[in-house]
């Protein structure tokens, strides 16, 4: 029942403390506050804030799947673009393809 | 310009869907009716419209042309809406030519002329080729999540694909305002994890306006194959 009084000792919360010199050191972990911003209050008054993740995740969800009710037929914007031809075109997709390789691999780099 | 109105439907997330496929000119003046979230959908602090623009390079720019090349797309009110759409266009890293993707406030065109933005400016950010897909995303959701926290003077936000670079930029209402345009800048950084050395440039809209307008002037008084070269490329500057 007693308890060994040298090993119960009382101690701070361990914090660990970071000295910013940048916004852009801001770990992504950061926003605890209800409502996810790094800002305790909203300054001027309650607005409806969304984090990243929270907006990522909403898209999952049945809601955000239907296709929109009107959407314009844009070719090559919300519609396949009708295949042209002309060495031009076809010099500027090979070289589309490329980068969207390398965009592709960065977001597996950035993506963890 | 005839408007198609749908009946409305009580159960339908927008109810103000008209599409004019049938003429290319779509008129962007109309008057629409707000679009509101459906149930059980997360609604956003403002509605946000769509607009896609696209300019072929050999046609010199104007202001009226700029008008009629650029079109809604649609209004999104709740983020499932947003997701909707955003999920059924092209990533702007796909895209080809001369294009921009538009995401502003409803009620605000995408314009210097627009009232919104005639005392305005914006940041503006150029990438090179393979980064506008992510990065377009990662800047419109921090916008529809208000993460700036400048009050009103957010705008819009635009992505532009061109020949060798690629070109973010972020409008706001007041471009003597350095505290809110210190702050945009700020979240910028800190949401976008820009590459390094990336140079982010503010441009209010006047100084584009005076510029552009000197260009058009310049457009219309010489016809030489020369001038029209030179031209084109201080055009690709704005």
């Amino acid at each position: 029942m007693s308890v060994d009084a040298n090993q119960v000792k009382s101690r701070p919360i361990p914090t660990r403390v970071l000295t910013l010199k940048d916004w852009s050191q801001l770990p992504d972990c950061y926003s605890q506050t209800p409502g996810g911003t790094l800002f305790s209050t909203t300054p001027g008054g309650t607005r409806i804030i969304y984090d990243r993740k929270f907006l990522l995740d909403c898209r999952n969800s049945p809601l955000a799947r239907t296709p929109p009710c009107c959407l314009p037929q844009i070719p090559g914007v919300t519609i396949p673009a009708t295949h042209s031809t002309g060495k031009l075109q076809d010099l500027k997709e090979e070289e589309e393809e490329e980068e969207k390789d390398i965009a592709d691999d960065n977001q597996f780099e950035m993506d963890i | 310009m005839d408007q198609l109105e749908r009946p409305q439907d009580d159960n339908a997330q927008e109810t103000d869907c008209h599409v004019d496929n049938a003429d290319g000119n779509n008129n962007n003046n109309n008057r629409r009716k707000t679009v509101c979230p459906g149930a059980g959908e997360h609604p956003l602090q403002y509605n946000y419209t769509f607009w896609y623009s696209r300019r072929t390079p050999s046609r010199p720019a104007s202001s009226l042309s700029y008008e009629q090349n650029i079109r809604q797309i649609g209004t999104v009110a709740s983020v499932e809406q947003f997701w909707r759409f955003y999920s059924h266009l092209v990533r702007p890293g796909d895209l080809s030519g001369h294009s921009d993707f538009h995401l502003f406030k409803e009620g605000i065109k995408p314009m210097w002329e627009d009232e919104s933005n005639r005392s305005g400016g914006k940041w503006i950010i150029r990438l090179r080729k393979g980064l506008a897909s992510r990065f377009w995303e990662n800047i419109i959701l921090a916008m529809l999540g208000e993460q700036f926290m400048v009050g009103e003077e957010i705008c819009g936000a635009v992505v532009s694909i061109r020949f060798q670079e690629d070109i973010l930029s972020i409008w706001n209402r007041t471009s003597n305002d350095q505290t809110t345009t210190s702050r945009i800048r700020d979240t910028l950084r800190r949401v976008l994890n820009l590459p390094a050395n990336t140079i982010m440039e503010y441009k209010t809209h006047n100084d584009s306006l005076r510029y552009y307008y000197c260009t058009t002037t310049v457009i219309t008084a010489t016809i030489t194959a020369a001038n029209t070269v030179l031209v084109r490329l201080v055009v690709e500057m704005l």
